[in-house]
C-alpha cells in the first residue's frame, strides 16, 4: 500500500493565475447525480448515476494588486459588469506520481470553470482569508497529465511526449493552456501524436490560438479517432518576442 | 457474550465487475460506514395508539474513507476508473480480515456504483483522503453469507 499524499502543496491554476502562493485548502468533490431508478424486482432502494456533479473550492489568505494577488484573479469572475466566460481552473497534488506538485508528466484536475460564491470576512485581528466556489460551466471534469510544466521558456519548446493512449471514436483530446507572463512575442500551442516516442513522423492534432498577451488560457477539445498514435506532447511556438510562463495539461476523454 | 470486535483490520472490497466474484480489496482504508435501512413507510391506521410504520425497500449509503495517492494503478486510479465509467461491481464487506464464518459473515451488495470520490481535499499540511460514496443499482442484491 502506498504511502498517503502529504498536501504540502498543490498548484492552483485559474485562467492565466497561478493562486497557489495564496491559497492553504482546496476541496474538489467529484459525485454523479443519484437518479432514482428502482423497478418492480428491486428489493432495494436503487440508483442510476446521472450528470457529474463537481464541486470545487479554493481557500486562503486575500491579498490585491498584482497578478500574484487572488483578488486581482477572483473579483472579475464575480463582477457583474464582466461578462461571464470559462476559464479552466487546473489542481496539481504533489507526489502524483513525483513529489513536487505540477511536475512534468504529474497529474492534474481541470474543469472549464465559472466561479460563483467569493467569501471575504474575519473576526478582528485575523489574517483576512478568502474562499471562491467554482462549478463547471462547460464540460466535465478532466483527470489530466502534465505535458509542459509551468515554467518560463525563451524559444520554441517541445514538451515531453507521454503514452497517453490512442483516441477512440466516442473520445476525445482535451488540452488546458494556462498562460501565466508574456514578455513580446506571438506563441502557438500545437498538440502533436505519433506512433513512436521519438515523435519521429509527428502529426499536428491540435492548434491553438496564437498568444501574445497575459493572464490568458484556452481550452482545446479534438475529436477522435486516432487509431494509430498513442504518444502526445505539447509543443509551444515562438515567434518573436522574449519569453512565455505557461503549463499545459492534457488527457483523453470521452465524448 | 462475546467479546467485541475491534475494527482494526476489515475486509473491504470491490470486484472490477458485477460478474466477477473476485473481490480486491480497497486500498488504504481508514473508516467503512455501512448502514442498511429500510424505508419507514407511513402505516397508522384507526385503532392504533402510536404511530406505526411498514417497511419498504432496502436502503445502503455506504461511505469509505481511504488514503488518497496517486500511484499508477493506485487509490484515485481505481477511484476514477470507477466513478467516470460508471462501471457497476460488487462490493464485500467483513468486519475482520479472515475466512468467513458464522463469526465472520460477509456483507455482499451484489450490484452497486461510485457515485462521489474526492481526489482533492483539505488543508495544507494534511493527509489527503479520499471519501467515496455508493450507491446500489436496480437489480442489486444485499446478501448476508456466512460462507461466501
Amino acid at each position: 500500500m502506498a504511502d498517503p499524499c502529504l498536501l504540502s502543496d498543490c498548484k492552483i491554476w485559474l485562467g492565466g493565475y497561478d493562486l497557489t502562493g495564496a491559497c492553504n485548502k482546496v476541496q474538489l468533490t467529484a459525485a454523479k447525480r443519484d437518479n432514482p431508478n428502482g423497478r418492480f424486482g428491486d428489493v432495494v432502494d436503487a440508483f442510476h448515476p446521472g450528470l457529474q456533479q463537481i464541486d470545487a473550492s479554493v481557500g486562503g489568505f486575500w491579498s490585491a494588486g498584482s497578478v500574484t494577488d487572488p483578488d486581482d484573479a477572483i473579483w472579475p469572475r464575480i463582477d457583474p459588469s464582466v461578462a461571464v466566460s470559462s476559464w479552466p481552473l487546473t489542481f496539481c497534488p504533489p507526489t502524483s506520481p513525483s513529489t513536487a506538485a505540477g511536475a512534468d508528466g504529474n497529474l492534474a484536475y481541470s474543469i472549464q470553470s465559472a466561479q460563483f460564491r467569493y467569501t471575504l470576512g474575519a473576526q478582528h485581528g485575523e489574517s483576512l482569508p478568502f474562499d471562491v466556489v467554482s462549478r463547471v460551466k462547460s464540460g466535465a471534469l478532466y483527470r489530466q497529465t502534465i505535458v509542459l510544466p509551468k515554467g518560463t521558456i525563451n524559444a520554441t519548446t517541445q514538451g515531453t511526449g507521454r503514452q497517453l493512449g490512442t483516441l477512440g471514436s466516442t473520445q476525445k483530446l482535451v488540452a488546458v493552456l494556462h498562460v501565466f507572463a508574456i514578455v513580446g512575442g506571438s506563441w502557438v500551442l500545437t498538440i502533436e501524436s505519433d506512433d513512436n516516442a521519438g515523435f519521429a513522423t509527428a502529426v499536428v492534432r491540435a492548434t491553438a490560438t496564437a498568444v501574445t498577451t497575459a493572464p490568458n488560457r484556452q481550452v482545446l477539445e479534438v475529436n477522435g479517432p486516432v487509431a494509430l498514435d498513442d504518444y502526445w506532447r505539447a509543443v509551444v511556438t515562438k515567434t518573436g518576442g522574449t519569453s512565455i510562463t505557461a503549463a499545459v495539461t492534457l488527457s483523453i476523454e470521452n465524448q | 457474550m462475546a467479546d467485541p470486535v475491534v475494527f482494526k483490520n476489515a475486509f473491504t472490497a470491490w470486484s472490477s465487475s458485477t460478474g466477477s466474484a473476485a473481490a480486491t480489496q480497497i486500498p488504504g482504508v481508514k473508516s467503512v460506514e455501512m448502514p442498511l435501512t429500510k424505508a419507514e413507510l407511513a402505516n397508522s391506521v384507526m385503532g392504533d395508539g402510536a404511530e406505526t410504520f411498514h417497511p419498504g425497500l432496502i436502503g445502503a449509503q455506504i461511505a469509505v474513507m481511504t488514503r488518497q495517492e496517486f500511484t499508477t494503478g493506485g487509490m484515485d486510479s481505481q477511484a476514477w476508473t470507477r466513478w467516470n465509467s460508471e462501471t457497476k461491481f460488487r462490493l464485500k464487506f467483513r468486519a475482520v480480515n479472515s475466512a468467513v464464518s458464522s463469526s465472520n459473515p460477509s456483507y455482499i451488495f451484489s450490484r452497486v456504483g461510485l457515485f462521489s470520490m474526492t481526489p482533492m481535499s483539505g488543508q495544507h499540511g494534511a493527509l489527503l483522503e479520499n471519501s467515496l460514496q455508493f450507491r446500489l443499482l436496480s437489480g442489486c442484491t444485499v446478501t448476508r453469507s456466512t460462507s461466501t
